[in-house]
């Protein structure tokens, strides 16, 4: 691989401004890696190589003056969920597989902005429904490190993307570990920012009191930059904070003496498997080795987060769905003689197995009768994870524990029973459920090799420290 | 008309989720062997969600039920779509400015 591929998104800022080399020649370089490698890897759905190469040329002549944005020239990719004006957006769906939008997230406006060079979309799980990319309706993505397992999801493709440096960092979205799972499961850095950090416009709605956009990378120190230009108020996302500007990567660098760092019981119980459970109190031990000290906390909640989530992500899901009718814009099914046959053929041939299993069980939690004892229920379920977290909160400044129960498993291992992916989410909904941020970054190896990744949660609107935290953890001993 | 409630699916009286019923309100249709597979997964997962009847949430604090987001407005500024005319090719069927559709009102 060209050596140039591995550098850091900080390190390829530094190189433009010592003119080391230009804009250009890192975007041909990815091209390149991209045509050698993703035939086989499968985490590009579309690659917009003649617009990257003119953004980088363009982005070359500009240069790069004093305040500009670290993330000038540097080529990445973005989650096909995401709305990118004009450029193919899918949501890994036959539903969208056509669709070009006519406007640009609000997040990739602040991108573009930025001067970023936009490689292309990234596979993903259809309508950011899964944990494996397995229901990409178009294609499987495959771990770059063993191509015969996932690489997670639902942001498999931008998680695999960074992990076989096919790009500098992506962005992906997260509902219910969407993004912290896959940069687990590819050995990479992935951050769910808290909840109204980074604005929705643009990002095509799975459910809409759990999802947020946020940064892949290959180091901490880079998500914290991905994380500044992306963050914000935005007029036209009524959920994004107002908060003061605010400089991630400060915090970086004062190591952990003296921080508090909880480990709940319920984490670290049941359904772990053996090698994920000892490379994260490994990171335990190496962070008590750094000055931190760890106490146990217990969250008897999240024995039922995981149910609560599935009956809230389903019910916004259905909600947010029906605007797919097959009106508008999407799939329009043939042969259709009513309005109803029209709806009901365009979203039975649109939708994949999957988005039509969440949309029936959303109506089903909502329905007349049904509603009190499911979505109700969930709701108040909600409010206990919350105030879980707040006690925990109480006796420690941020939470450690394991992202997923296992590593990436063989393609086809999970697909057959809905009910035994869903388990494999345990660890990161209830995080969601309270709004809370959280990064994942790799902390050891386990079964076969494969990466395992452990998860900093953080009270809201403490993205700084989870940086300062992983970033000690990811230079000790350098 | 009085409302029955429900306290779960799966247990009252043996009777399975109606995946028929769900599918009409869903505006989705499913084959037979679907619907038969559809009945045995949702049973499954919400049989797993029946978990939640056994918490109790009647002491749950309601300021921790929703975000901690107070309401915010803005003044209502209409600006217009600088490209009106994109929306249009996204749309399936479309005649002049209107989108087509089969007739929805009276034979």
């Amino acid at each position: 691989m060209n050596e140039l591929l591995k550098k850091s998104l900080a390190e390829h800022a530094a190189a433009f401004r010592k003119k080391e080399y230009t804009s250009l020649e890192l975007t041909n370089c990815h091209l390149e890696a991209i045509g050698e490698k993703d035939g086989e890897i499968g985490a590009y759905l579309t690659v917009t190589s003649q617009e990257a190469l003119s953004d980088a040329k363009a982005i070359d002549e500009k240069g790069f003056p004093e305040g500009s944005s670290p993330l000038a020239g540097i080529p990445c990719g973005i989650k096909d969920n995401i709305c990118t004006k004009g450029v193919r957006t899918t949501c890994a769906s036959k539903m969208l597989g056509d669709y070009h939008p006519p406007y640009d997230a609000f997040a990739f406006e602040k991108l573009k902005a930025a001067g970023c060079v936009m490689l292309g979309k990234m596979n993903m799980d259809e309508f950011a429904m899964g944990s494996s990319t397995e229901n990409s309706a178009f294609r499987v993505c495959h771990n770059p490190l063993d191509l015969s397992r996932v690489p997670g999801g639902s942001s498999g493709g931008s998680a695999a993307a960074v992990a076989s440096c096919e790009a500098v960092y992506t962005l992906g979205s997260d509902t219910g570990g969407s993004i912290r799972q896959p940069a687990s499961f590819c050995g990479v850095v992935g951050m769910k920012p808290t909840y109204g950090r980074v604005s929705r416009y643009g990002l095509i709605a799975f459910a809409s009191s759990l999802d947020q956009i946020g940064p892949i990378t290959r180091t901490v120190l880079d998500n914290a930059l991905v994380l500044n230009a992306v963050a914000g108020k935005d007029g036209k996302d009524a959920t994004s904070v107002s908060r003061p500007a605010e400089d991630f990567a400060a915090e970086i660098g004062n190591g952990v003496r003296g921080l508090k760092i909880g480990l709940p019981d319920e984490f670290f119980g049941e359904g772990i498997s053996e090698d994920v459970k000892t490379a994260v109190l490994s990171a335990a031990e190496e962070f008590r080795s750094l000055g931190a000290e760890t106490v146990r906390v217990s969250m008897r909640s999240l024995d039922y987060a995981l149910s609560a989530y599935y009956v809230i992500s389903s019910a916004e899901a259905s909600s947010n769905l029906a605007r797919f009718d097959g009106v508008r814009y999407g799939y329009r099914a043939e042969g259709y003689g009513t309005m109803e046959e029209l709806y009901k053929k365009s979203r039975s041939e649109g939708f994949g197995p999957e988005v039509k299993r969440r949309i029936m069980l959303g109506t089903f939690a909502l329905s007349s009768g049904y509603y009190d004892a499911y979505y109700k229920k969930a709701i108040g379920v909600r409010g206990l994870v919350r105030q879980d977290f707040a006690n925990a909160f109480e006796k420690c400044d941020l939470i450690l524990s394991p992202v997923a129960p296992t590593v990436a498993y063989k393609i086809g291992e999970k697909s057959g029973d809905p009910l035994t992916m869903y388990m494999g989410d345990v660890y990161s909904v209830p995080v969601n459920i309270a709004g809370l941020p959280a990064l994942s970054l790799p902390c050891g190896t386990g079964e076969g090799g494969m990466p395992v990744g452990m998860q900093l949660i953080g009270p809201m609107f403490r993205e700084s420290l989870l940086y300062r935290a992983g970033h000690a953890f990811e230079t000790r001993g350098k | 008309m009085e409302r029955e409630e429900k306290t779960s699916a799966g247990k009252k009286d043996g009777v399975l989720i109606d995946v028929r019923k769900i599918a009409r309100l869903s505006r989705l249709e499913f084959s037979e062997e679907e619907t038969r597979s559809l009945e045995k997964e949702m049973n499954a997962i919400v049989a797993f969600a029946d978990q939640l009847s056994s918490v109790d949430t009647s002491n749950v604090d309601p300021s921790f039920t929703a975000p901690p987001l107070k309401n915010v407005f803005r003044e209502d500024v209409p600006s217009p779509f600088p490209d009106a005319s994109s929306l249009l090719e996204e749309a399936p069927t479309v005649s002049g400015r209107f989108i087509t559709v089969p007739r929805v009102v009276g034979e």
